[in-house]
Parts: C-alpha cells; structure tokens; sequence
C-alpha cells in the first residue's frame, strides 16, 4: 500500500479538462411560489441515492425508479413546501449525464433564502451553481445559504456593454456620420437615422437571440476580427464609396455579426429556460436604451458640426484606423 | 453598378463569414427511456463503489476507502474523487489520513496548504511518504534547495535516489545513466528517463522509454507526454480529451473534441488546468487569452511545461519574463525551450 501511495504523489496527475462535483439549480420565484430544476450528475446521484442495482449500469429505468424526493429534501426554501414535479429528464454536462429534476412548491410568503446541504457529507468539494432569475451564485460546504433578493439588472450590463463596447459604438458611429453630414433638413436627417439604426437593430437583436438560445454557436476567433473589419468597412464606406447610398442593408448586414459578439456576455451568465428569456429582453432593452442614449448625444453635436466638411472624413480615417488595429490584433491574438 | 457588385459581395462575405464561425448547438434535455443506458457508475463491489455511509466506525477502512478514491481520481484524471477521498477522510486527523490529506490539497494545486499539513506531519517525526510528497511539491514550486533537502531526509532507497535525480534533471543534468529502471518501480522509472528524453529532444529514445513504461503500467502522466511527442511530430494524439482536441487544431478540423473540451473549461472551476487550457486556447488562436492563462499558470507551478505554455503564448521577451529568467537559472536542459527563447530574443 505504501508503495501505491508513494506513486500517487510522485507521478504528478495530468490535470484533464474534467471538474469537480456541481449541481445546477434553476429558481424561478414569482411572487409567493417557488418553481425550479435542478441538474444533478447521475454519479452523485447514485452515491447519495443508491440508484444503481450494484452492477456499474445506471438504466433508465433506475432514474425512473428512484426516490429523487429525497435528494430534494435537501434544498430547502424556509417557508416553502417544495415537491417534484413530473419524471427527471435527461441533460448532458460537460462531464457526463445529469438528472434533470423538476420542482415546485407554494410558499407562506415571498421566498428569502435559499439553503442546499445535498452531498456535502460526502463529497465536500461538491458546489451548487444556482441561476436565480438573472442572478448567479453558488453554494458550497461553507456557505449553504444564500438570500434570495434580486438586485441590479441585466438591463444596465446591456447598457454598460454598448457603451464600454467600443467597436459597436465606432460602428454606429461611422454608419450615421454620412446621414447626418449630408443632408441638411431635420426631417430626411432624421428618417435616415431611423432607417440605419432600425436596421441594426433588428438585425443583432436576431443574432444575440439565436446564440442566446443556444440555437446558434460562434466561434469568437472568427467573429470578433469580423466585427472589426466592419467596423473598418462601414467607416472606409464614408470616404470612398464602395457600397453606394442606402446604408440600411448595410447596417442590417453587418449588424449580424455585432450581434453574435454581444451574445458573449450574456452566454457568461449561463442562464437557461424561462430566466433566459427574461434575461435575453432585459439585456437586449439595456444594449437599445445604451445606443439611444449614444445617438442622443452624438446627433446634436454632429447636426451643429455638420458643415465642417473634414469632419466626415477624418473621422471616418480615423475610426477606419482604430478598427483596422483591432482586426490585426484579434486576428493575431495579440 | 460597380456598387451593387461591392455591395452583394459584402453580403456574400458576412453570410461566409458567419457559415464558417457556426459551431454544433448545445441540446436540451431529452425524456427518460427505461431501457436506456445512462451512465456508468463504480459497482457496488469495486473499491472505489462502496458506500461511506456503511463504514461509519471503521477509520481504517475510511482511510482505505480515501486511497481507493485517490487512486481512481489519477486512474480516470477525475476530480471528482478528490472530493469524495476529502469526504472519506472528514473526522479522521492520524498522520496517514494528514499525509492523504495532503496529497488530495497538492492534486488541487493548493500546494501552501499541503506544505502546512506535511509539516505538521512531519514535526511528529519523520515520514516517508510526506517527505516525498514534499519533495515534489518544492519541485513544483521550482524551490529546489529546499526540494533537495527533503530528499535528503529520505531513506536511502530507489525513491531517494529518483527524488534527487528529477531535480537535477531540471537544474541541466543527464540523470538517465543515474535512473537504473529495475525491481517494482520499473514503469515510473522508464517515465521519468522518457521524460527527460522527450525534453532533450531525442525523440525516438522517448518514445521507445515512454512505450515501455506504458506496456509495463498504463498511466495518465505517460501517455500523456507520449501523445506531446506525438504532436510535437505532427502526428495524430489520442490519449486523452485535450491531445484528441489538440490533434483536431493541428490537422485544422475542430471537431466533437474540440467542442467538448471548450465546454469542460467552460464549466470548470478556476485554477486547476490552466497550463491545459492555455495549450488549448493557443491552438484555438486566441493568443491573448492563452498568454494570460500562462502567466498565471506560472504563478501557481513552475515545471518545463509551464515553461514551454508561457514561451509559446508570447510574443515578447517581458511577456516571458518568469519563464526565461527560470531557463537561466537552472541551466533546463531542451534544445525546444532554448529555440523558443531565442526568438523571443533572449540571450
């Protein structure tokens, strides 16, 4: 046995992509009731519940067969009786197959903590991640409890994302540089705008909800040298015309790519089910009411500007500038 | 007219653009079919299959039941076991279950932990395994001195001389001669001259000592740095996850490893597998990304593949800095290191 063990130190162990115990836990509180999932691997499962017969297979059957009740009884929100609800599914983690239980219960009053001691006996290093509507947290051996309330809001890291995204910002910007410096009634000035940033809208909103729902995935190596290139293109456009007049397809076209690279941000939060839609609207509202607040400010100046007539062109030169430095660097990885 | 061209060969350009960026989706979660095949889990019988629960008064079995789960934890590089050996052990504080205890805080990497545990240990009176356990983590730490004197307060044994033979190897010295691969601890042995093979560069010799440590006992670490080799030549590696991903990068087809490897780092917690997932995202081309993962792999581990990530990931000689100041001072020798360091135009 020494031997074994003298070996177990000494041959250091490669350090594989695989991870320690987690469970994922999903609430959605709504007013006085609590409903949720709770992703559990079958392994833990097995060890807490026994639900294998003891020959190594785990069938569906065994799943279907267990009392998962009595891993629930170990999640406890105080003042509510929470149940299972339906038959546990089937959801692949990157570490192998995990139950996905569903439950529910009533609750005397508005839900305030959330306490999980599941499998800690045994495996100490075990964590639940918990998604509470937009909000991450996680419970471990230490901390088994944590508040419910929600605080902040997606809508303000949408807001904060456009606004510290300096590309989609640039982008904007080179895209309304010509409608404003080239036309001098308000009226057409402005119904262009409306085309452009219409058109961009529309079409990140469709890309940041395909990744968002997980219906669509992107690689960020090729999409983040592509948001720069057209950033690049949307400000070489302003001084030497290569796509001619209407900037709204343009927009839309491009406006695709910036989508999938908002998408980044919001996939981080690792939100699933009812809590991700809510969290796709609230992010997306943030990511609009930001470039809103952008075009407010930056229409006036311009407008009044607007016979300044190196403004568009060394503007655009030095947006194409940045842009082409950001290609470089993200193409290099630098 | 002209314009129209531009302009449909725009669209052409973000449609291509986005076909080439589309990876497979995730899945949703599926029903329940009773005959299916869910999982494999220890049988009940096995040594890492029985239940703690059913041990409650037994410390020696406990502490057997850890060693089970702490070898299965390297026999499958699952972490997973790590936690369940620290559950085993939790109530029992007599050296063996300490020294274990250290083992499982050095496999998380929380090497000042494990060095305050081995000394508690080892203040009792002396110990062989904690000495050996921390001699390897000083290795680790590239603390050598004190490395050395941990396996000097060995025994004399083919394991005092190996200890003292791994940290010459990376202070510059050909230790192979020194490595007489004979009795029980034959397949280690081979491991450790193949290593030293492979880092030389003189890679037929490695992969003949690395195969014949494989045929004599199968393990992680070996197969690993075979499958390094086998990559180093450009030819295809499969031992694991992250060479299979590894292969796909270098062949230029990502595929179902490459996926499944990023959703692992994905999900996985801070710290552990940084010098992994550096390689990786290198590979991946985020330079960037893999640059920072080896500066702050460096912190936490200085060994040659430490070395090797943070040299490859940069760009320039300050970028590098740690790596190429522990080159000089241990006189490390691989021709590979030496070349990467000279084009980041170290002396």
């Amino acid at each position: 046995m020494k031997i074994v063990i003298l070996l177990l130190s000494l041959w250091p162990a490669v350090a594989q992509a695989h991870k320690p115990s987690d469970s994922y836990l999903t609430l959605d509180l709504e007013g006085a009731s609590v409903r949720g999932q709770w992703d559990v691997a079958l392994r833990d499962l097995d060890r807490a519940l026994q639900i294998d017969d003891g020959d190594g297979v785990v069938h569906g059957r065994e799943l279907l067969a267990a009392d998962l009740s009595r891993a629930l009884a170990q999640v406890h929100v105080p003042g509510c009786a929470l149940s299972i609800s339906g038959a546990p599914k089937l959801i692949e983690h990157s570490d192998g197959a995990y139950a996905r239980i569903g439950f529910a219960g009533a609750c005397k009053d508005a839900p305030q903590t959330l306490q999980y001691d599941f499998f800690f006996a045994l495996d100490p290093q075990h964590r639940a991640v918990v998604h509470n509507g937009e909000h991450t947290f996680v419970l471990t051996a230490r901390e088994r409890s944590h508040d419910l309330h929600t605080r902040g809001s997606l809508v303000a890291d949408g807001i904060w994302h456009i606004l510290s995204g300096l590309d989609h910002v640039l982008f904007l910007l080179a895209l309304l540089l010509p409608s404003v410096l080239r036309r001098d009634a308000l009226r057409p000035l402005l119904a262009d705008v409306l085309r452009v940033v219409t058109a961009f809208t529309v079409a990140h909103s469709l890309t940041l909800a395909l990744a968002a729902l997980g219906l669509v995935r992107m690689s960020a190596a090729w999409i983040e040298p592509a948001i720069a290139a057209s950033v690049a293109l949307a400000a070489l456009d302003n001084v030497v015309p290569i796509f001619g007049g209407g900037r709204a397809s343009l927009a839309f076209a491009l406006g695709l790519l910036h989508g999938f690279g908002f998408s980044s941000a919001l996939s981080d939060l690792g939100l699933s089910g009812a809590a991700l839609l809510r969290g796709l609207v609230s992010f997306n509202v943030g990511v609009e009411l930001g470039q809103l607040g952008l075009i407010a400010l930056f229409l006036p100046v311009a407008y009044l500007a607007r016979n300044t007539r190196w403004l568009m062109r060394s503007g655009s030169l030095a947006i194409a500038a940045v842009a082409l430095v950001w290609f470089a660097q993200r193409v290099t990885g630098g | 007219m002209r314009e129209r061209v531009a302009r449909n060969a725009l669209f052409v350009t973000v449609a291509g653009v986005l076909a080439l960026a589309a990876e497979p989706a995730a899945q949703g979660a599926t029903t329940v079919e009773p005959d299916a095949v869910l999982t494999e889990v220890p049988a009940r019988d096995s040594r890492e299959g029985r239940e703690l629960a059913a041990l409650e008064r037994d410390p020696n079995a406990k502490l057997e039941l850890a060693r089970a789960y702490l070898e299965a934890s390297r026999r499958d590089g699952d972490p997973r076991y790590l936690g369940l050996a620290e559950g085993a052990l939790q109530g029992l504080e007599d050296r063996d279950a300490r020294v274990l205890r250290a083992t499982i805080l050095q496999s998380r990497h929380e090497f000042t932990a494990a060095l305050a545990e081995l000394e508690t240990v080892l203040q009792e009176g002396e110990d062989a395994q904690a000495r050996l356990t921390q001699a390897t983590i000083f290795t680790v730490l590239a603390e050598y001195d004190r490395a050395r004197a941990s396996c000097r307060a060995l025994p004399p044994s083919v394991y005092a001389n190996a200890c003292l033979a791994s940290i010459d190897a990376l202070n510059g010295a050909d230790v192979r001669d020194r490595l007489q691969p004979r009795g029980s601890e034959r397949a280690w042995l081979l491991s450790l001259i193949g290593e030293q093979s492979y880092w030389l560069g003189e890679q037929g010799r490695a992969e003949r000592e690395l195969s014949a440590s494989l045929e004599l006992a199968s393990d992680r670490y070996t197969r690993a740095l075979l499958d390094d080799l086998r990559l180093d030549r450009g030819e295809p590696a499969d031992g694991d996850d992250l060479h299979r991903a590894l292969s796909e990068l270098a062949r230029g087809a990502p595929g179902e490893a490459v996926a499944r490897v990023e959703a692992q780092f994905a999900e996985s917690r801070d710290g552990v597998h940084q010098r992994e997932e550096s390689r990786f995202w290198l590979a991946r081309g985020e330079r960037a990304r893999a640059l920072r993962l080896a500066q702050r792999n460096w912190a936490v581990q200085r060994e040659p593949w430490d070395a090797r990530v943070l040299l490859e990931a940069a760009t320039t000689k300050e970028e590098a800095a740690p790596a190429l100041a522990w080159l000089e001072r241990t006189h490390f020798a691989s021709p590979h290191l030496r070349s990467l360091a000279a084009k980041l135009g170290a002396p």
